[in-house]
């Protein structure tokens, strides 16, 4: 879809900067000398000086920019948007196209665009906060043609992203916190990973699931009986009921807080359990799989503190693990 | 290719092709140019095989100093006290010296100011039409070079140092480029502002060399009118104006000076006789009946006063604030001119140009300085007896008749007579001997008479419309008084054979070539070395002129303007043109000063300002100075990698490092500018970085 775009001001070079001191001299020599063979290097210099205005602006217009953005987008976590540029130009091309966004670090260069081309290609974002975070525009800019000013121009994008919550590497210290808490006696026999017991073989039994180590040592044929995932529950308790936070220190263990919360249920999920999201404003309750890994991720990334509360989060599950999460705040009294 | 390798093959061509003009201006000597223009091309051959070694700086500096005394004695010695030579000398020898130490980038760029330079003179001094051929090859390499550099700065950034530059097509975009600059200078040309009258080099018909045109000055030899009839130059132009009727070119004479005072070898001219009475509008009349014709004429200078006109020129309006005549009755101007010079004249029915008659006796005209006994015998013997016009006429004859014309200069023979020699034992010559050999015989029997020199004949340009007179067209002629009767009087005689009177050569294609040449010639002098303030005024005029019918064409009849149609309308007298004179106005070089500091002023403002630290520029430092020490810095380590590497290798720049590091991230990942109050916080971390990283070595 065509973008209009919008000039973004322009930086003379020092090459500029030399070329119009060039401009100068020649124009002191002209008018002093009447010469008219300098009014005709002076003219033509005006003339190469209207070209390359006339070329740079013209190399950053007419251009459709489309931007594609991952579906997953983690704060401070280095992810590549893939965009197109396409000339709308019938008869020139474009050259030295500097390509940026907001929350792109470096530009990236495209070469050469044919006319009524399209350059695709991906470049590195990395956001630093959760929540919606909107790209408002992507940004082209160029030396082109010769390198006296530098031109840019900025295309309408409106793109958004839901910049899910920082995750911490999955040796964090907090989910070890999980285990220990409550009892475990919904354990169920399933086709799960985890041992649930051993047993004598029977008839019936699937051969791959023997147990050819302690059959070996004990002489008779022992079957190793496997837990059923579905079993296997956790309910992340976020206690967002901490009221506004004024401190900066405060607000960054916050966000801190809702970061673990993230890295455990990803990684819970990822190990086959049910997770469960309680919150002071939602309840996500147990499920596993890429969609419960999205709701969770989508609700943490657009958590705000709410008003305090008094009475503590419970679990649906009185007998599931839990991951209790809750900001201590000193107030005034 | 490199980089480097590129950027010394484009400055090479440029070299080569900057000083191209100079020789041909006469402002560089050839062998000079020779000996540059194979260094430079030595330069480009080592450029192509892109070898490590280049002169080092003390080198170069070496050989400077060695080249002073040098410059010393060319310009003491060689350079005849003129400073252009020497200098030019210098800037060559610089330029040359400068390609071979090409090591650094500010080399490159001090190497493209002094080509600049050389192209500078190498314009200032041309005149020639052909410097639009160099000015276009000039503006095509520039252009190609300055887009190369541009490429392979963006490529430096991102850290290639191979070109590529030959999968990128530029080649459509720089010709479009090229003709496109040469395009819009024209109207830049046509509306920059002049304050100064046009200045040029040089008559405009060569390379700028000036050629002097002899035969017009206050005394002339008897082969100055021979040395340039071998010019084809273009002496003037005349153009019919509307309502003439055409004449035919070939039989007109014009009068430029007259001479009556023989020493033997050279004729002079007596003191002029007086100014012209001059009238309303800077016209000068010569004899008060009504001119049948009137035409405009374009002088080119002559290095001389000499005004030459059409000798039935009863009206003249040159434009200057006097004119005078000499004893002859040629006009002359109170100055030489220094460019083409414009004017009209209105022409009478038959020859005006004739002067007073000459005194009861004779005075110089009747002077027989330079005659021999057997001139005076030869005289009585042909003109016999009759009247005086009919003894002149047997004279005029039989010098036609019995001698050849000859464009070779046969010298004064054993007598030291020119005259006598030619007369009696060469019996051939060209026209000044001829008409000088009359003008003697007649005088020897006491007919006042006097060479004059002049044009004659012209061709007709069918591309310009005007009669062309060339410097090939210059004759001498005779003219004797006859008697003071009311048909008498001073009358031309031209006892030169029609062979050797200038005629149009039927030259075909090669003629119409050279007309179009000549046409093109003219339009350049006339629209581009002379262009100045009065044209500019006539354009605006014009395009004042074509939006007020633009608007009366859209505006419709006014009311009350029914009736306009049907009166009378005066038929206005043709307009005059005089090549004006345009001096600088005191408010216009004002202006014009006031104009150029303003513009120098902003410029230096925008190098000089001091920009604003943004973080983006801070955390691109910050990364400069660290990779500087040693540590591998990828660019697409994120700031929050740099901040981590900062705190690990360099523990004293961390904290300032992280906060730069901070202000960047939350400006370029969070959108928050940098506030005022911050920058000066950001500039207090960018230092305590730079100072850390410097402790850590």
């Amino acid at each position: 879809m065509p973008r209009r775009e919008t000039p973004e001001g322009i930086r003379i070079t020092k090459v500029g900067v030399w070329f119009v001191l060039f401009t100068l001299v020649v124009a002191v020599a002209a008018t002093n000398t009447g010469n008219n063979a300098l009014y005709i290097t002076l003219a033509a210099m005006f003339g190469a000086l209207t070209i390359s205005g006339i070329a740079s602006r013209q190399n950053i217009s007419a251009l459709i920019v489309a931007l594609d953005l991952p579906g997953e987008v983690f704060a401070n976590q280095m992810f590549s948007a893939a965009f197109t540029l396409t000339s709308r130009r019938r008869f020139l091309p474009r050259w030295f196209l500097l390509f940026s966004l907001d929350g792109a670090g470096r530009p990236l260069l495209v070469p050469y665009l044919p006319r009524r081309g399209k350059s695709r290609g991906r470049i590195d974002l990395l956001l630093g906060k959760r929540g919606r975070h909107r790209v408002p525009d992507a940004h082209v800019s160029s030396l082109f043609p010769f390198g006296f000013f530098s031109k840019g121009s900025r295309y309408r994008l409106d793109a958004e992203v839901l910049v899910f919550p920082e995750l911490f590497p999955s040796d964090g210290i907090h989910l070890a916190e999980a285990e220990p808490m409550g009892d475990d006696p919904s354990r169920r026999i399933g086709w799960g990973h985890d041992l649930h017991s051993l047993r004598a073989f029977r008839r019936g039994d699937d051969p791959r699931s023997i147990h050819w180590k302690q059959t070996a040592r004990t002489g008779n044929m022992v079957y190793m009986e496997r837990e059923s995932e579905r079993n296997r529950r956790l309910s992340i308790l976020f206690d967002n009921g901490v009221g506004p936070l004024v401190d900066p220190l405060a607000a960054q263990r916050f966000e801190r807080l809702v970061s673990e919360a993230a890295t455990a249920a990803v990684e819970h999920l990822a190990r086959g359990y049910e997770i469960e999201l309680v919150a002071r404003d939602g309840r996500w309750p147990y499920a596993t799989g890429a969609r419960q890994r999205r709701a969770i991720l989508e609700a943490l990334a657009l958590i705000q503190p709410v008003a305090p509360a008094a009475e503590p989060l419970l679990a649906s599950d009185p007998r599931a693990p839990f991951l209790a999460l809750r900001l201590e705040v000193e107030r005034a009294a | 290719m490199k980089f480097a390798r590129g950027k010394r093959i484009a400055l090479g061509w440029l070299a080569l092709l900057a000083p191209l003009p100079l020789p041909w201006n006469d402002v560089l000597e050839w062998p000079v140019f020779i000996v540059y223009s194979t260094l430079v091309v030595l330069f480009l051959r080592r450029a192509a095989r892109d070898p490590e070694r280049w002169l080092p700086t003390w080198a170069m500096n070496v050989i400077g100093l060695a080249y002073l005394p040098l410059f010393y004695v060319d310009l003491t010695m060689l350079g005849g006290g003129r400073l252009v030579g020497p200098v030019l000398h210098l800037g060559l020898f610089a330029l040359v010296v400068k390609l071979f130490a090409l090591r650094k980038e500010p080399d490159k760029w001090q190497a493209v100011i002094g080509i600049f330079f050389l192209f500078l003179a190498a314009m200032g001094t041309s005149v020639h039409p052909s410097i639009v051929l160099y000015l276009a090859g000039f503006v095509a390499v520039s252009l190609a070079l300055l887009a190369r550099f541009a490429w392979f700065h963006v490529l430096g950034q991102y850290g290639h140092d191979e070109t590529g530059f030959g999968r990128v097509p530029l080649g459509g975009f720089l010709t479009l480029a090229t003709v496109g600059s040469l395009l819009l200078a024209v109207p830049f040309f046509a509306l920059l502002p002049r304050v100064r009258t046009p200045y040029i080099v040089g008559r405009g018909a060569s390379m700028g060399a000036e050629l002097e045109a002899a035969g017009f000055t206050d005394d002339v030899t008897l082969d100055s009118i021979g040395q340039i009839r071998n010019s084809r130059d273009v002496a003037l132009r005349l153009q019919w104006q509307q309502g003439s009727a055409p004449e035919d070119p070939e039989n007109m004479r014009w009068k430029a000076a007259t001479y009556d005072l023989f020493g033997g070898v050279t004729w002079r001219r007596s003191p002029p006789g007086g100014s012209l009475p001059r009238g309303r509008g800077l016209r000068y009349t010569l004899r008060a009946d009504p001119p049948i014709r009137w035409a405009t004429l374009w002088l080119r200078p002559l290095h001389s006063t000499s005004l030459p006109l059409p000798v039935e020129t009863a009206i003249v309006e040159p434009g200057v604030l006097s004119l005078s005549v000499d004893q002859g009755g040629a006009v002359l101007l109170p100055h030489t001119i220094l460019d083409t010079l414009q004017y009209r004249v209105g022409l009478a029915r038959q020859p005006v140009l004739l002067g007073e008659p000459p005194p009861p006796q004779g005075g110089p005209t009747l002077n027989t300085e330079g005659v021999t006994p057997r001139m005076r015998k030869l005289a009585t013997e042909v003109m016999g007896q009759g009247t005086v016009a009919e003894r002149v006429s047997r004279l005029e004859n039989h010098l036609v008749q019995k001698f050849d014309y000859s464009t070779t200069l046969l010298g004064a023979g054993p007598n030291g007579n020119p005259l006598d020699t030619f007369l009696f034992e060469t019996r051939r010559g060209h026209c000044e001997l001829f008409a000088s050999s009359m003008v003697l015989l007649l005088r020897t029997q006491g007919i006042p008479a006097r060479l004059v020199t002049g044009f004659l004949g012209g061709e007709y340009n069918p591309f310009e419309g005007y009669v062309i007179v060339r410097d090939s067209n210059a004759h001498a002629w005779v003219e004797a008084y006859v008697g003071p009767g009311p048909n008498e009087g001073w009358r031309i005689y031209d006892p030169t054979p029609p062979a050797g009177r200038p005629s149009t050569d039927d030259g075909g294609v090669w003629r119409l070539g050279q007309q179009a040449y000549d046409f093109m010639l003219f339009r350049w002098d006339r629209y581009v070395l002379t262009f100045g303030v009065g044209d500019q005024a006539e354009i605006l005029r014009r395009l004042y002129s074509a939006w007020t019918s633009l608007r009366n064409l859209f505006a419709g009849p006014k009311k009350g303007d029914s009736n306009a149609s049907d009166e009378p309308v005066a038929i206005p007298a043709p307009q005059q043109n005089p090549a004006a004179p345009t001096t600088a106005s005191p408010v216009a070089i004002a202006g014009a000063v006031v104009f150029l500091l303003a513009t120098l002023a902003f410029i230096l403002w925008l190098v000089l300002r001091r920009k604003p630290l943004t973080p983006a520029a801070a955390y691109q430092r910050l990364r400069q100075r660290m990779a500087r020490g040693g540590v591998p810095l990828p660019g697409s380590l994120p700031p929050l990698a740099v901040r981590q590497l900062a705190k690990d290798k360099y523990p004293d720049a961390a904290a300032p490092a992280a906060r730069i590091i901070d202000f960047y991230v939350r400006e370029t990942y969070a959108g928050k500018p940098l506030q005022e109050t911050e920058q000066e916080d950001l500039r207090t971390a960018l230092k305590e970085a730079e100072a850390g990283l410097r402790k850590a070595g």
